[in-house]
């Protein structure tokens, strides 16, 4: 049964020829007065949310944070963040009579003498990782569709920010529990401290209240994590979603798609049944795996030791990279005029973090300066019609995962029977060698996906039909493809060649400023990253293939918007 | 459709009801009723399910009380399947009921610039200005450096009662509990480790003082192995001939790269290996790094044994801080 | 038929000789191989018997590698003062023989039974003094053992290497240290008493026996402990679960977000 909306007899729009009951009109206008909701209902209830999978993975960390802060209420109503000492005597066997803390004591009870508390503190621990790896997987999403390109580059900058606190939210909460495995982790965290120059020193004993491992600091990674990082956290997600709101989603290319319009379904009722749906997906995975698979724990690891420590110590996988940047690294150390300057922690654990995460923040600025790209945009690219883009996102990857996979050498090294010292030095010469080729082949496959596309568009898909014509000749049936298949290919949205020089010197002699201004140059050179080469297919289609009511191609040739229509 | 056009409550085209339908979706539950009710029952199937496993999760609280490793993970285990369940069949009856009963046709918003229109801009560039004006800040230069003086002192009070959160590193990285006379307490047991107590090839955790007795943070810096090496097999430092005893030797346990503690010796090759980021010192060679990211040798405490008792003892602290470099390590 | 009662003593007489005959066959048998049954490292049975077997043994298995009387050449290290113990350890869990050379002798099916292991921990005991194999007594934990206690000690000592609950872990030069799941009490305590391989050696003296019982059986609780939390991923920590995190919960979500994006089928 669809829906009808037809006119009533006295002009008033309705469902069904129907007018509202009254008590609705009535109930509504109560509020309306007090709050003016109606206008705003109007046009929030009907707004369109494009239907596109990969654009629910931020919906993934959304929930999740619902989760954490579920379960993480639950969970501070029976956690103690005290550094004191007492002698365990609860249900664990093997761990009675010993001293821990009062942290660890109370995570024990917590897991054997609580109902549905080893099953809550399992939740959060899963809802932690599915929080970041969905961060991340959205994050990645953007990246590829250039979704972060005006008007959304605020949005990318506050979603950066998020990523960074919820990798320092993820390690402040598992190392509450003071255990053998995320002691460890502060033992290194309290070195890397040490090892920045000149102030090293006094962050390490501000941070830590002193000496290592001193009594300050689980109680005061409680405060960070429990209040501290969830305020911002909640602030900041409120202004991404806001900001997300007010611009609308981006879509991704297709037929009746254009940059002016959104296409999809409507918000009331369909989209908040859908994400609604989502929410009790993401929690009921979650649930499944807390119910199914054991995470953290800690009663196996034993409550922290500084005398101890256990083989294959690893932190959870969003810290993991920093772990394997700590281990591929070698030992460069100086000593200036009774100064040291420990390299071999600085650059793995602070340097190149700094570096990678800086990169990442400042991408849209760097490439929309080198792209002179000052459009609108509201069409998700495809990540192959963005070939320096990708593969420059694909080499990020790459460096990430070789980092991660080093963090975990020494199980690699025995599940794999591999010698432990070989394990180091293949990350070591892979974390050089294999980002550059990662970035040169991700970009040569985008180019041959493009050159596809635009063949299959042009020729048709090849049906595999053998025809014999009258006069002898064998051909291959192609078929045209359907309008909106290449609608979705998107193929006016391609980065296509560097713009053409203006010529060295002009008719009066002047010479242009790309030859004097070293900035331009510089810019002129980055450029041979994000713009391909010129596609033989593409000049032999020239513009045939720009469906008819797409908007004016946005393909970011710089120069302004001279030439070009505004892009709204 | 206005502002002005609705607050006139003229009669408002079908358009702004609903978003306009560009694409009419006709599945096959829509021109087949009884599709859509089969579609209907599934749904309600699955939330019948939900609420059965809410009860059954119920049920398994009351039933489950863990009080050991078992109990707990049964407890667990029908906890967690029963809200599972109850979460699934939510999660799957809510998204069904869009994708075969709510309406599927593919509809469409305009988007409107997101800029206001140039009058605005202009508008509220022109207040902007004019307040300033008002301020009168542009010619009261005084009250304007007064002003940000004050406001800008206002920053510092919250910065510095941050000093109070820790003691100044001063020289506590540079000592440890280690003296002259400490004897070599084993760190589990709390007994003076004697002359013999170690055969060839072992390897034990000693501390200056009993466990007890020391604070946590001269625990965490005062932990030191003592290796028996293979007769002949210890290359003294020069100067150092005289800090092993009879091929025992004693080094900082603490790892000098990031602080784990060097648990891991390897006998036949008398190597220690740092397990979290594989540093490996060569003990005989002054615990020289062979391999890994640490920098620096570890710290060697030199020992003696009295004769009369065959307590191991230190002859004197360590000459060095232990421990990871830090920038004022000289 | 009527029998004369006089022959009929004779052949009893006969028979009672068989009978008395098969009486003591039997009752030295039996002593004989109640008092061979051994417990401790003495062999309570002829002791120049065992050794002499475990030379043959030997002689047989071990000589090629370790030398004709254990002395070691290039291939194989010597044998005089490794003791009883390394032995029953060594050949008991079958890393010796070795079947192949390389970094470190993997653990196998044993090749030789308890009494030819013995026979042969006899022999290399005869060529140097060395630690002795443990008594039941010995490597048993006692009911009332102090399980946390063994707990810290092995974290202190032990879990470096073999991993928090003794799953095992990656050691240098292509060697690693073993998990523990299978090792028996007898075997963890020789481990500890010999060092074999590159382990360090614990002496009787550095952890008293009482010491190395609670050790035991920590390792022994903890590694069938249940998993109260599920499947446990093999104890290997975040690695695993983060592996699990990806694969299961991401892949599970990212399916069920095509469902609810995926195209509605039309009708016809």
């Amino acid at each position: 049964m669809t829906s009808e909306y037809r006119p009533t007899a006295d002009g008033h729009a309705s469902v069904n020829g129907r007018r509202a009951p009254a008590q609705v009109r009535r109930a509504l206008a109560e509020v309306d007065e007090r709050f003016g909701a109606a206008t705003f209902l109007r046009r929030t209830l009907n707004k369109v949310f494009p239907d596109h999978w990969s654009f629910m993975l931020g919906e993934i960390a959304l929930y999740s944070f619902v989760i954490l802060l579920l379960s993480g209420t639950f969970l501070t109503l029976f956690f103690h963040p005290s550094s004191q000492e007492v002698v365990y005597n609860g249900s664990y066997a093997p761990l009675r009579g010993i001293k821990m803390t009062e942290a660890f004591n109370s995570t024990l009870h917590l897991s054997f003498d609580v109902r549905g508390g080893l099953l809550v503190r399992q939740i959060h621990h899963w809802a932690a990782l599915l929080f970041v790896a969905a961060i991340i997987a959205h994050m990645c999403r953007v990246f590829f569709t250039g979704a972060f390109r005006r008007p959304r580059e605020t949005n990318w900058l506050i979603g950066f920010t998020l990523m960074t606190l919820a990798l320092l939210e993820g390690f402040a909460g598992y190392s509450l529990p003071d255990d053998l495995l995320s002691g460890t982790g502060l033992r290194i965290a309290y070195g890397v401290a040490e090892s920045i120059p000149i102030v090293g020193t006094y962050v390490a004993a501000f941070v830590f209240g002193g000496q290592f491992p001193g009594t300050e600091l689980i109680p005061r990674l409680y405060v960070v994590h429990i209040l501290l990082i969830p305020g911002l956290l909640l602030a900041l997600i409120s202004a991404h979603m806001m900001i997300m709101w007010h611009q609308k989603h981006t879509q991704w290319p297709g037929k009746h798609r254009s940059n002016d319009n959104v296409v999809g379904a409507p918000f009331y009722p369909a989209f908040m049944v859908k994400t609604g749906g989502f929410f009790f997906a993401v929690f009921a995975v979650t649930v499944l795996l807390a119910a199914f698979f054991q995470i953290n724990p800690v009663w196996l690891y034993g409550p922290y030791d500084p005398t101890q420590v256990s083989a294959g110590s690893q932190p959870d996988f969003y810290i993991g990279w920093l772990e394997g940047a700590l281990r591929m690294m070698p030992n460069p150390e100086t000593n200036i005029a009774g100064h040291t300057i420990s390299w071999n922690v600085f650059v793995p654990a602070v340097l190149i973090p700094g570096l990678f995460f800086t990169a990442m923040a400042v991408y849209p600025a760097l490439e929309a300066w080198v792209t002179g790209d000052r459009e609108i945009h509201n069409i998700c690219d495809r990540p192959r019609n963005r070939p320096g883009r990708t593969a420059l996102g694909v080499m990020m990857i790459s460096y990430f995962a070789i980092m991660l996979l080093a963090g975990a050498n020494d199980l690699i090294s025995v599940h794999f029977d591999i010698s432990l010292y070989t394990t180091t030095w293949i990350f070591r010469i892979a974390f050089l060698v294999v980002p550059p080729l990662a970035f040169f082949v991700t970009r040569r496959i985008c180019l041959g996906l493009q050159r596809h596309d635009l063949r299959t568009a042009h020729h048709g898909y090849e049906t595999g039909r053998i025809v014999m014509l009258p006069h002898g000749e064998f051909i291959e049936v192609e078929q045209e493809l359907p309008d909106d298949a290449v609608a979705r290919m998107g193929l006016e949205y391609r980065q296509g060649p560097a713009p053409e020089l203006p010529p060295p010197v002009d008719e009066h002699g002047v010479r242009a400023p790309h030859t004097r201004n070293p900035l331009l140059k510089v810019r002129r050179a980055l450029g041979t990253v994000w713009y391909e080469p010129e596609l033989p297919e593409a000049r032999e289609i020239g513009h045939e293939l720009v469906p008819q009511d797409a908007a004016t191609p946005g393909d970011g040739r710089p120069g302004g918007t001279e030439g070009q229509p505004g892009g709204h | 459709m206005t502002d002005q056009q609705i607050h006139e409550n003229r009669p408002t085209p079908r358009e702004d009801i609903r978003p306009r339908v560009i694409e009419r979706v006709i599945r096959p539950q829509d021109a087949d009723p009884r599709r859509a009710k089969r579609a209907e029952r599934i749904v309600a199937l699955s939330f019948l399910l939900s609420a059965v496993g809410t009860a059954g999760f119920i049920a398994a609280y009351v039933a489950f009380v863990p009080h050991s490793t078992g109990s707990a993970g049964t407890s667990n285990r029908w906890l967690g399947a029963s809200l599972g369940v109850a979460l699934a069949g939510l999660a799957f009856g809510l998204i069904g009921w869009v994708r075969w009963l709510m309406p599927a046709h593919e509809t469409v918003e305009e988007r409107h610039s997101l800029a206001s229109p140039e009058r605005d801009v202009a508008a509220a560039a022109d207040i902007v200005m004019t307040g300033f004006r008002e301020t009168g800040l542009p010619r009261r230069s005084l009250l304007k450096r007064t002003l940000g003086l004050a406001a800008g002192l206002l920053a510092l009070p919250p910065i510095v009662m941050l000093r109070d959160l820790g003691p100044l590193p001063r020289t506590g990285l540079r000592t440890t509990p280690w003296q002259k006379g400490s004897l070599l307490y084993n760190a589990e047991t709390g007994r003076p480790v004697k002359l013999g107590d170690l055969e060839v090839g072992g390897f034990t955790t000693v501390l200056p003082l009993p466990r007890e007795q020391l604070s946590e943070e001269d625990l965490a810096k005062s932990a030191v192995v003592l290796i028996r090496l293979r007769p002949g097999t210890n290359k003294p430092l020069p100067g150092r001939e005289n800090w092993a005893y009879q091929d025992h030797v004693a080094y900082s346990k603490i790892c000098t790269h990031v602080g784990c503690p060097l648990t891991l010796y390897e006998k036949q090759v008398q190597q220690l290996l740092c397990p979290c980021h594989q540093s490996t010192f060569d003990v005989p060679d002054g615990a020289k790094v062979i391999f890994g990211p640490a920098a620096r040798r570890l710290p060697q405490l030199p020992i003696s044994v009295h004769p009369d008792t065959g307590e191991f003892y230190a002859t004197a602290g360590f000459d060095e801080p232990v421990g990871p470099s830090f920038w004022e390590r000289g | 038929m009527r029998i004369r009662p006089q022959r009929l003593r004779v052949r009893h007489r006969r028979l009672a000789g068989v009978f008395v005959l098969l009486a003591a066959l039997l009752t030295v048998g039996t002593a004989y191989s109640v008092a061979t049954t051994r417990t401790g490292s003495a062999a309570s049975g002829d002791p120049g018997a065992q050794i002499a077997q475990g030379r043959a043994l030997f002689l047989q298995g071990c000589a090629s590698c370790h030398g004709k009387a254990g002395e070691g050449t290039a291939a194989a290290p010597s044998l005089i003062g490794v003791g009883a113990a390394a032995v029953d350890f060594q050949v008991s869990t079958g890393r010796m023989p070795l079947a192949q050379a390389g970094a470190q002798a993997p653990a196998k099916r044993p090749r030789y039974t308890q009494e030819q292991i013995d026979a042969l921990a006899a022999y290399v005991a005869s060529l140097g003094p060395g630690p002795a194999i443990p008594g039941k007594e010995q490597y048993t934990p006692p009911k009332n053992a102090d399980l946390a206690f063994g707990g810290t000690l092995f974290r202190t000592n032990c879990s470096a290497c073999h991993n928090f609950t003794g799953e095992g872990g990656a050691l240098a030069y292509g060697k690693k240290a073993p998990p523990l799941t299978h090792a028996t009490d007898k075997q963890l305590y020789e481990a500890m008493l010999t060092g074999p391989g590159t382990m360090p050696v614990f002496s009787d003296q550095q952890l008293t026996p009482q010491e190395k019982q609670d050790i035991i059986a920590y390792i022994t609780t903890v590694r069938s402990v249940p998993d109260p939390g599920g499947f446990n991923l093999g104890r290997l920590g975040p690695v695993t679960e983060g592996l699990v995190g990806w694969l299961i919960g991401m892949g599970v979500l990212a399916v069920v977000a095509m469902w609810i994006g995926a195209r509605a089928k039309r009708a016809q």
